[in-house]
């Protein structure tokens, strides 16, 4: 009998974009512990169990001494999920992952109540920038919410909102770029660079009444200026995925 | 290993970029591979110049901060096979690229490219010593004026202390390229003459750009000079100044002034 050959199956790869505390270990290393230590001593379980980030740029220490790092820092309960500016000999199959590209944001954000100012001898130290409070529990997922731009977005200007939608009441230039976790919408010429759905899902559109754009991205496909059909410029046009393609239909 | 050149000047609008693309494309019209890299990280334009601004879609930051391979950033001339652009980031600022990032990646270039041109940003910031800090050789735009010539020299005395090359007791190679040049006025005494910047700056000369329309003509339309309007004496001259960064020797003619009739009557009048 013949073997039989299947259909084979695609492997579905997604992308999410998440908050993580950043902790930027400083030398020496034994004080800065220490100093960790006096704050954990108030929140002991404040980062159990939470995302953390070791941002490294500002450490140069050897392999052996990273990992004696992360040992003390695993004994303190605090899982590193990964490394930011790390030097390229502190990587390996066993150590943490490099990230980079990460977006600094108030550590409240990743908290239900907003945090209270810092007031410790230890206010220099990034933990400290937490709250001294217990803290709670990893925020529920936000409801999706919109950020309105009033005025035109020029050359070199990004807004980065990956919580919910933004609107534009004005003109993106060419040389400026909107980032959304949601949708995003232009009243007036897109001339720069969008992407929409950064956050996940293949809901999201970009939506614009003059269609000059010179990147349109939603979810994870994207079409340049130039890929893009001429008889689109300058029409107002919605731009969603379909297919893993951008699809653009001209609005009227 | 590829050479790397930076185009600077200090002062601004002098003709960097329309200089860093028109030697970018003669090099690459020679059938070498050349890349031509913006360094003016938040004010790019060089893709304008290339009219690639609408295939940008990774830059340099991103390679540079490892978000993106080269491979995936490099634009690749639809007019000349062999001649690639890294675009620069409009959104970000100099302070996003730093020593080790540019180091590879110019790095990255070398090992692939025969010849790596970085259009520097103006000014003597972070951006333009970034710029010339992995120079193999540099193109130090100037125009026949007195501000260009003297931002000039302090860009000179940059590229003799702060580059790799200048740290490691070596010396970095510098050619002078006069732009916006016009030998009339420069009779008439409203310019500099070559004489007078070169005694000032005394770097051999690679080149003479003659002030010409068409510059700008190509630019708006976003090709290099030497591609848009290769028979022209701009063109030309370009050609000409990248045979000899080419290490071809070229003789260089002073462009002498085309004395209109009227004024060959009256000039000594005039003087």
């Amino acid at each position: 009998m013949n073997a039989q050959i299947g259909r084979t199956s695609a492997i579905q790869i997604g992308a999410r974009s998440l908050l993580a505390f950043a902790l930027e270990p400083k030398a020496p290393l034994a004080e800065w512990l220490a100093t960790l230590d006096e704050w954990l001593s108030r929140s002991p379980s404040f980062f159990a169990a939470k995302p953390v980030i070791l941002q490294m740029g500002g450490l140069d220490i050897p392999l052996k001494e990273y990992r004696d790092l992360l040992g003390q820092l695993a004994r303190r309960h605090i899982r590193v999920m990964a490394v930011e500016n790390t030097h390229r000999l502190l990587v390996g199959p066993h150590l943490p992952p490099v990230v980079s590209g990460g977006r600094v944001v108030s550590p409240d954000k990743l908290l239900d109540e907003p945090a209270p100012a810092a007031q410790t001898p230890a206010a220099q130290t990034p933990a400290a920038t937490a709250p001294a409070a217990p803290a709670p529990e990893l925020a529920a997922p936000l409801p999706p919410q919109t950020l309105y731009h009033e005025g035109n977005l020029r050359s070199g200007q990004q807004i980065v909102h990956l919580e919910g939608d933004v609107v534009v009441v004005g003109r993106v230039a060419s040389g400026a770029e909107i980032v959304a976790g949601g949708s995003i919408h232009v009243y007036g010429a897109l001339q720069g660079r969008a992407f929409a759905g950064v956050a996940g899902g293949g809901e999201a559109r970009i939506f614009c009444r003059e269609a000059r754009a010179e990147l349109l991205c939603v979810g994870e496909a994207f079409v340049t200026a130039e890929d893009m059909d001429s008889k689109f410029e300058g029409l107002p046009i919605e731009a969603s995925v379909e297919g893993g393609r951008v699809k653009i239909r001209v609005l009227n | 290993m590829g050479n790397v050149i930076v185009v600077t000047s200090g002062k601004g609008g002098v003709g960097k970029t329309t200089s860093t693309a028109a030697i970018g494309a003669a090099l690459a019209e020679t059938g070498k591979r050349v890349c031509v890299v913006d360094f003016d990280v938040g004010l790019r334009n060089l893709d304008l110049v290339l009219g690639a601004e609408r295939r940008v879609v990774y830059d340099f930051i991103n390679v540079a901060q490892g978000d993106a391979k080269l491979n995936q950033a490099l634009i690749r001339d639809k007019r000349v096979e062999t001649l690639y652009l890294l675009a620069a980031s409009q959104t970000r600022d100099k302070d996003a690229l730093t020593d080790e990032g540019v180091e590879r990646v110019i790095g990255e270039l070398k090992a692939s490219f025969d010849w790596v041109v970085c259009d520097s940003p103006a000014g003597i910031e972070r951006g333009a010593l970034l710029a010339m800090r992995f120079a193999d050789t540099a193109v130090v735009v100037c125009n026949p004026e007195v501000s260009s010539v003297r931002d000039s020299d302090r860009i000179i005395g940059l590229l003799d202390s702060r580059t790799r090359r200048a740290e490691g007791g070596s010396r970095i190679d510098k050619h002078l390229l006069l732009t916006r040049f016009d030998p009339n006025r420069s009779a008439r005494g409203e310019m500099l003459s070559v004489a007078d910047v070169l005694e000032i700056l005394s770097i051999p000369l690679v080149g003479i750009i003659p002030e010409s329309e068409e510059i700008l003509r190509a630019s708006n339309i976003g090709a290099p000079i030497t591609m848009n309007a290769g028979a022209s004496l701009a063109a030309k001259a370009y050609k000409e100044a990248a045979r000899r960064l080419a290490g071809e020797p070229v003789p260089l003619a002073m462009p002498s002034e085309k004395k209109p009739f009227f004024s060959r009557l009256f000039g000594r009048r005039a003087a």
